[in-house]
């Protein structure tokens, strides 16, 4: 078991959690209903989506996928091999899960959104989704994946998603996970993007009294662009904590990281990312930023930005901030004669709406919309 | 015709930090007024808007600031502005992620207005004051030009109504277009509503725009001479040296000259 005593898990929840409560869930579940208002905007402005859905990991059976999309039950081995290193979690769920592997080909209609439904509710156990998204040559497609609770569960995520991108490919794919307060995340995120792939990502995270996600994206052939994002509110006790890696293993790539995250009460928000460019990964562009509001005295953000760079002809930046709410920007729209506690509103709404043009999926918006008013609840309650 | 209103300042000192920058202010502006107040750079004419629009940082040491019977100087910002007043500010601030009519519909809010036509009042104003429309829904003031942000300042003044509006050197970063507008949009306030006003600025090209009842002359934290709109144009000629201040501030077309802040 890691500690915070490792680098990695350092500023980490880890220590805390009692794995000895969790058996792994191996089992059979009674349908049920996705219930999630954090993911509900996804399908009101997408009612043509392609729902697939899953049920503690385990694929609905009666699913039929059309044309351009094909579905297996087992997990690529080469794909699977760059991500069961990542952790001992990760390879617990190489070891585990029921994997899911969609391809989406070239007779994939682009205008439809697939949406992967990962509901979980097993009780006192631990759960192991995983899914690997392959996006053949050429092939331009839209994935949700939204990873959900009912508010009283009581389980341990470890949900691991991977996305290998061929050639040319262009990928939008948005996270939700709106987990109840009494489950814990560990998840992995990973993308490996080959010759001029396109990545547009989005994660919104909402719940878990322990929320981890380590985000990974390869630039893996000359010329991709991968653009990572996320938004995420902490409200009461919650640890929401963010790794990521950008790693450019190709030359001319482009890799573009925007996390914005907002504490308030005794939340932790955690951030810690690096740009690692590699010999020969000539002419990268690396950019990665990282901006924390913390809202009361009792919250905490620390943010670790770092870079590796072992090639000369390249353009990295990084940036990050932790503060309160600006000053100045409170007191312009106090002197409108708006009242301090709706400004703060305001101001903290507006700092995750500004994300919302970074996904071209409808319905964006309003999740940004609904975790800012759901997480301002709960910090005034 | 509305109410006419009084803004009374009386004996005003306010200090930023150790020093004192406002050394006794008196000025009252009634209803349907323009006064404006003229200086020299550094003469505290900027700390005197934001001393009576009440931003943190200034400490008043004495006298009062009243709009009609109301001591502004015991309320916070936001009641100030619910209380009828209105600061435009010289460099209005950027809001990421909030929109002209999400800020003015929580100031609607707070002062329980009915907001049911504030959409429409919006892009009314939006375009009597040459503000563009698709400048509406995006963040407040982020990436906005000079002018687009002076102008948008007038449509938040021009739908909030207030009953006294202080300009802070509404004409820098203003081209010549834009000034017109904006003065002309000032000037039927002050006809159709009755706004009263207090013009600060540097320069005396506003006033030629924006003509003043009365002017104010200020220098080190005083106001040293008041007149009408013909002591703006004797400082258009002798600048501020008789007033002990040897600078040419006062002449006409001075944006181009306009001072950092």
């Amino acid at each position: 078991m890691p500690t915070s005593a490792i680098e990695e898990w350092r500023y980490s929840d880890i220590d805390d959690l009692d794995l000895s409560r969790y058996s792994v869930f191996g089992g059979t579940s009674a349908p049920a209903e996705l219930d999630s208002a954090l993911a509900s905007p996804i399908l009101e402005a997408n009612p043509n989506a392609l729902i697939i859905k899953t049920q503690n990991g385990i694929i609905d059976p009666s699913f039929a996928p059309p044309k351009g999309i094909s579905l297996e039950a087992t997990d690529p081995e080469d794909i699977s091999h760059d991500f069961s290193a990542a952790d001992v979690f990760s390879y617990i769920n190489v070891l585990l899960a029921n994997p899911v592997t969609i391809t989406i080909g070239a007779d994939h209609d682009a205008s439809r959104p697939v949406v992967v439904i990962r509901y979980l509710d097993a009780r006192e156990a631990a759960v192991f989704p995983n899914l690997c998204l392959k996006l053949e040559t050429n092939v331009k497609a839209q994935v949700v994946e939204i990873l959900a609770s009912p508010p009283d569960a009581d389980l341990l995520a470890i949900p691991i998603t991977k996305i290998f991108q061929e050639d040319d490919s262009e990928l939008d794919y948005l996270l939700v996970q709106d987990l109840g307060p009494g489950c814990v995340m560990i998840g992995h995120q990973a993308s490996r993007l080959m010759s001029k792939a396109k990545l547009r990502s989005m994660s919104i995270v909402g719940g878990g009294s322990y929320s981890r996600l380590f985000t990974t994206s390869t630039i893996a052939g000359p010329g991709a662009d991968s653009n990572l994002n996320a938004a995420y509110f902490g409200s009461r006790r919650q640890v929401l904590d963010f790794r990521t890696l950008q790693e450019h293993s190709a030359r001319n790539g482009r890799s573009e990281l925007y996390f914005k995250g907002a504490g308030a009460n005794e939340s932790h928000l955690v951030y810690s990312g690096l740009i690692k460019v590699d010999k020969g990964a000539i002419s990268t562009d690396a950019f990665q930023t990282n901006k924390n509001l913390v809202l009361s005295e009792g919250a905490r953000a620390d943010s670790v930005p770092n870079l590796d760079i072992q090639e000369n002809d390249v353009r990295c930046s990084h940036a990050s901030a932790v503060g309160p709410i600006d000053e100045d920007q409170q007191y312009y729209l106090e002197s409108r004669g708006i009242r301090p506690e709706i400004v703060q509103r305001l101001i903290v709404a507006g700092f995750f709406a500004e994300m919302a043009d970074r996904s071209e999926i409808a319905g964006v918006k309003n999740i940004l919309t609904e975790l800012s008013a759901r997480k301002w609840k709960e910090f005034q309650s | 015709m509305s109410q006419a209103h009084v803004l009374r300042i009386e004996n005003l000192h306010a200090n930023v930090g150790p020093k004192e920058i406002l050394r006794g202010i008196d000025l009252e502006l009634k209803s349907g007024e323009v006064h404006a107040i003229m200086g020299p750079n550094g003469s505290g004419k900027s700390t005197l808007s934001h001393v009576l629009m009440g931003k943190p940082g200034y400490e008043v040491t004495a006298g009062s600031i009243h709009l009609d019977g109301t001591d502004l100087l015991s309320l916070p910002a936001w009641e100030r502005a619910q209380a009828g007043l209105f600061l435009v500010s010289q460099y209005p601030i950027e809001v990421p992620g909030v929109s002209l009519e999400e800020a003015l519909n929580a100031a609607f809010e707070t002062r329980s207005r009915d907001a049911s036509d504030l959409h429409k009042n919006i892009l009314n104003e939006a375009n009597r004051l040459g503000f563009p429309l698709e400048l509406l829904a995006r963040s407040l003031n982020v990436d906005f030009s000079g002018g687009e942000k002076k102008r948008n300042e007038m449509v938040q003044l021009a739908v909030l109504k207030p009953k006294f509006a202080v300009l802070d050197e509404i004409d820098s970063g203003l081209d010549i277009d834009a000034l017109r507008d904006v003065s002309k949009r000032v000037e039927e306030a002050t006809n159709d509503d009755q706004l009263g006003v207090l013009a600060i600025t540097h320069y005396s090209r506003l006033l030629k725009e924006l003509r003043p009842d009365q002017v104010h002359v200020m220098v080190r934290g005083e106001i040293v001479a008041t007149a009408g709109p013909e002591l703006a144009s004797q400082l258009e000629k002798t600048g501020y040296a008789e007033y002990g201040v040897e600078e040419p501030a006062a002449m006409a077309g001075g944006n181009v000259f306009s001072p950092l802040p």
